[in-house]
């Protein structure tokens, strides 16, 4: 069985059909990417993933488990994580508590352990700590445990929100544009980075336009253009393919 | 004077937010307990204490209230709901009203526990709103509240309120017409505050208040239970404001809607924004200061300038005039109140400093 699974998954946005009969099976422990130009429903496959929106039509399961009418906290709790296109930090807060944040449902203290401080609840906060650290160091930025996220470069907010999304021990991880806006150097550093995180044992699902960067990266890879998928096979499959050739260049005159 | 104990507890806080050190941290704030504790036996009578009481009543409001809207971000402007909600439990259930002379620190927990209820029951429905919404609803139960207990005729006396509240007892002892108890009292109900307060703070449900607050859509793919977590944060602020409520209805051995109107809401938000919202210190030194101004700094003022000037003003009817101006010159010189989140930044360095020697 696959870990994600979707099957003909429609979403419609008044007239427009935004993801349109899309059918896809990510395996346990691929590098899976969606490619596509802009528009053609990448971000939104991603958000109908973590019910941001709800699909009109279809299935998708999570190791499966149907996620049809689940709520996004609900996802979570499934083993799925995301980072997103546009960086949603918790800003205000040093890089050390948003992943600390992330560790959420690893943590089983109730409101009376965070009301009297409890044993619990200090053991928990001492060993989320730890791993924070961890995890900082993981994704290549110990060093900036107490700075404001704000504060931080931009390659470094990437990096904290993949170390969050990753504090949940996710099975499924969704990258949204991880590359994007990072130098060729950051980028190199990313591409170790996402198999390292495959190599711990989780499943990593990108979207990406650095086609460079997918192409030598993903096992698999899907095209989706006007929200239809046009194409799924491995890299050098999807480098011939004529439809995704038409789809990024333009139909042959 | 009243200054006096005033000044030295709002110079202690802002030591306390100066220091790095957590040991120095302790040991002021530790100083600062001895002080108001052991301050009473050598100076001041009982209007100071009645005054400070008052202020520390108000402080627990404030901590109460920065839980909800300083670490969870929910802009409530019907807190004093939830106070009034404190006082009429001891007002219906220790009175005369319908002959219950339930013991005073019973209903401090039962008072407690019915403003939370209260509190949770507010948030069901309404938490789904955010921001300006929410701000809008919380106003109406706010007024809401007051207007229930005014028309309960039957219940809650109506307008001219219950009076003639039990005199709370202490083992036996009567707390008689002093109000020194009603000081201590509310001195360890501060104490406690902020403990939870801080408890709350580095806690799991602190750390998804503060992620709730940022960004709602990132905490909850976090797999934070968003209306839980805000369900907690208006319950467990409530309960802050039921227990204030308990102890300003016994000390005033009064209860009436007219005390618990939009002013008291205003007021309570004033004193977090005055003092730095979300920062505990800050918050006390905040509230410290409007019911010092309130309640020490405008009557004398008053008579100051009637001697002055051979007038009979009453400043006391600008009060709001004060209020808004004090808060209009923060806004605009110092935004993020008089003692902002140094603090947690401090911590954060502190708790590195630990580890390190761990």
């Amino acid at each position: 069985m696959s870990l994600l699974d979707l099957v003909e998954v429609t979403k419609r946005f008044g007239a427009l059909t935004a993801v349109s009969n899309v059918t896809l099976k990510v395996e346990e422990g691929a590098i899976f990417g969606i490619i596509g130009p802009n528009g053609a429903g990448k971000s939104t496959l991603f958000n109908l993933l973590t019910a941001i929106y709800r699909f009109d039509e279809g299935r998708i399961s999570v190791d499966g488990t149907s996620i049809a009418g689940l709520t996004t906290q609900r996802i979570a709790r499934l083993g799925v994580a995301r980072t997103f296109q546009n960086l949603r930090l918790f800003g205000n807060a040093s890089a050390l508590t948003n992943v600390m944040v992330g560790e959420h449902l690893a943590l089983h203290s109730n409101i009376i352990d965070s009301l009297l401080d409890t044993a619990r609840e200090r053991r928990e906060r001492k060993e989320a700590e730890r791993r924070a650290r961890e995890l900082l160091r993981f994704v290549g930025i110990a060093g900036v445990d107490e700075h404001f996220a704000r504060n931080l470069s931009y390659g470094t907010q990437r990096r904290l929100e993949i170390a969050r999304a990753l504090a949940a021990r996710p099975r499924l991880l969704l990258l949204d544009e991880p590359a994007a806006g990072l130098n060729p150097s950051e980028k190199q550093d990313l591409l170790a980075l996402i198999r390292a995180i495959r190599d711990t044992g989780a499943t990593v699902l990108l979207i990406e336009h650095d086609m460079g960067l997918v192409m030598n990266l993903c096992e698999r890879i899907a095209v989706l253009d006007y929200g239809e998928k046009i194409a799924e096979g491995t890299p050098s499959e999807i480098r011939e393919h004529p439809r995704v050739i038409e789809a990024y260049l333009g139909a042959p005159a | 004077m009243i200054y006096a104990y005033a000044f030295v507890a709002i110079a202690a806080c802002v030591a306390i937010e100066r220091f790095h050190n957590r040991k120095a941290k302790i040991a002021i704030a530790l100083a600062l307990a001895a002080f108001l504790a052991v301050g009473p036996r050598f100076y001041g009578n009982e209007a100071i204490f009645s005054v400070l009481a008052d202020a520390a009543v108000y402080v627990m409001l404030a901590l109460g209230l920065n839980i909800v809207v300083g670490f969870a971000g929910l802009l409530d402007l019907g807190y004093a709901a939830f106070f009034a909600i404190g006082a009429y439990t001891y007002g219906m259930l220790a009175s005369p009203q319908f002959g219950l002379h339930l013991p005073f620190w019973a209903l401090l927990f039962l008072a407690a526990a019915l403003a939370a209820l209260f509190g949770a029951l507010l948030g069901a429905p309404t938490l789904r709103l955010h921001g300006d919404y929410l701000a809008i609803v919380t106003l109406g139960f706010g007024e809401i509240v007051p207007q229930i207990f005014q028309n309960l005729t039957k219940y809650t006396g109506g307008p001219n309120g219950i009076a003639a509240l039990d005199v709370p007892t202490f083992f036996g002892h009567s707390f008689g017409a002093s109000v020194m108890p009603y000081y201590y009292i509310a001195l360890v109900g501060i104490v406690l505050a902020l403990w939870i307060s801080r408890n709350l703070r580095e806690s799991r449900l602190g750390r998804a208040w503060m992620a709730i607050r940022e960004d709602e859509l990132a905490a909850k793919h976090a797999g934070i239970d968003v209306l839980r977590s805000k369900l907690a944060a208006f319950a467990i602020g409530a309960s802050f404001s039921g227990i204030g409520g308990v102890l300003f209805a016994a000390k005033l051995a009064l209860v009436s809607p007219d005390l618990f109107g939009f002013q008291v809401s205003v007021l309570i938000v004033s004193m977090l924004v005055l003092g730095g919202m979300g920062n505990i210190v800050g918050v006390v030194v905040g509230s410290l200061i409007l019911t010092i101004v309130n309640s020490a700094l405008l009557p004398q003022l008053n008579s100051l300038v009637d001697a002055s000037f051979h007038t009979t003003v009453d400043l006391s009817n600008i009060h709001f005039l004060i209020y808004g101006a004090i808060l209009v010159g923060i806004m605009l010189f110092r935004p993020e109140g008089l003692l902002p989140n140094r603090e947690r930044r401090a911590e954060l360095r502190n708790s590195g400093e630990v580890e390190a020697e761990a």
